[in-house]
């Protein structure tokens, strides 16, 4: 070759472009580099020893991810541990944390809900349930009865009183429901003396006042209602005076 | 990880072709060709690892490592650049379609083996110009040089070249 123009070299130049790698080469190479590399961070990732760890589920992801997706599905799991312990009964392994997760509710809500969870043990006849259920309901009366007492000492208009009534007689239904399934709870009688000396209390200052004949007649119920130790019953009347 | 690993695949693809094919033209070799690319690829992804963000241009980032491994080549080989006779009959003997178009067409044959003669920065600046369409500013960028010297070093290249394939 002698002769050339600088557009046929250019031309030619060009042509060189026909040169290529073999394409299986060219496959190896790419599956090689980013595989290897693959193959020894998941060397790395993995423990000496054999231990199923969640990780090892995700081994598509870097280890930045796994840790966040590992975070993430153990948030998961308690959120469902505690979701699912909400449908436990005393006795079950997952209750403690329905009690854990009740913390945070007022005493007499809570013995409110061991009532009804006895209740429900007692109809569905759950009959493992039922010792574990009636220690429970006990001890939440116990803390019914003191959280009752801190709240009256605190405040004791005829709001607070009416609310304490309706909270007592929600439990007290739920205990007159179980007797008639057969179910004798026992003594509960923190918050009965709590309510006693409520109602003594009253009793107290209504014989202090002056009242109407009407009022009076009331008052002897009210009289008659404590010494039957129906101090719910008595409290209501008391309300009813003071209205 | 799988976003870097999908980011590289894609550049891997893009830029194979051109990398094997400037470092063929610089070593005149398949299989020294094929080695030096896959040090190259190799090398381009543990940095493209660590630091994914600060490659801005991946070609002139490949092309950076491959320049670099020719030239470790020849340093490590303890030879310039210098036709090796022994080279040509393997060439002849690659039995792929895509070479055999290359190499069989005279033509482009005696250009290619002139490039091999070449200087280095001659070399580098015809084919990224000619073969792989780079634009002179990037040409400029890759060589840290001004555009000005990249034109007429491409011009005195081509001249050379010329000269080169008339001497033959």
């Amino acid at each position: 070759m002698t002769k050339i123009t600088e557009k046929q070299l250019i031309k030619s130049l060009q042509q060189l472009k026909d040169i290529k790698p073999r394409k299986e080469w060219a496959l190896l190479l790419k599956s090689q580099i980013l595989n290897a590399e693959y193959a020894e961070q998941r060397a790395i990732s993995k423990p000496a020893k054999k231990t199923w760890s969640i990780l090892e589920f995700l081994p598509s992801f870097d280890y930045q991810k796994q840790l966040a997706y590992a975070f993430a599905a153990l948030v998961f799991l308690i959120v469902g541990v505690f979701g699912f312990a909400q449908y436990t009964m005393p006795g079950d392994l997952l209750f403690p944390i329905k009690r854990i997760a009740e913390q945070t509710q007022n005493p007499m809500q809570v013995a409110y809900n061991r009532s009804e969870d006895l209740v429900q043990i007692v109809k569905e006849n759950k009959t493992h349930n039922l010792e574990p259920a009636i220690s429970e309901f006990k001890a939440s009366m116990v803390d019914a009865a003191k959280k009752l007492t801190q709240d009256l000492a605190q405040n004791s208009d005829n709001n607070s009183i009416k609310v304490a009534i309706a909270e007592v007689k929600k439990i007290q239904d739920n205990q007159k429901q179980l007797e008639t399934l057969g179910i004798n709870i026992g003594e509960t009688k923190d918050l009965d003396n709590v309510l006693a000396l409520l109602v003594q209390d009253q009793i107290d200052t209504l014989n202090e006042s002056t009242l109407t004949e009407e009022q009076q007649e009331q008052l002897i119920e009210i009289t008659k209602l404590y010494d039957e130790e129906q101090y719910s019953d008595a409290l209501e009347k008391i309300l009813l005076i003071n209205q | 990880m799988e976003h870097i690993r999908e980011q590289f695949s894609q550049i891997y693809d893009q830029y194979i072709e051109k990398i094997y094919r400037f470092v063929y033209l610089k070593v005149n070799s398949q299989e020294i060709a094929e080695d030096i690319t896959s040090n190259v690829f190799t090398k381009g992804w543990e940095s493209f690892q660590k630091q994914e963000s600060d490659i801005k241009n991946p070609g002139a980032f490949l092309y950076q490592i491959a320049m670099n491994s020719v030239v470790d080549y020849y340093r490590q080989k303890g030879r310039t650049n210098i036709v090796s006779i022994d080279s040509i009959p393997q060439i002849a003997d690659l039995g792929i379609s895509a070479h055999d178009k290359a190499i069989f067409n005279a033509d482009v044959n005696a250009v290619k083996e002139s490039i091999y003669k070449l200087k280095k920065d001659y070399q580098d600046i015809l084919i990224w110009h000619y073969l792989e369409d780079m634009p002179i500013a990037d040409i400029a960028q890759i060589m840290d040089k001004p555009e000005g010297t990249v034109r007429v070093m491409l011009h005195r290249g081509l001249k050379e070249l010329k000269g080169i394939i008339k001497e033959s």
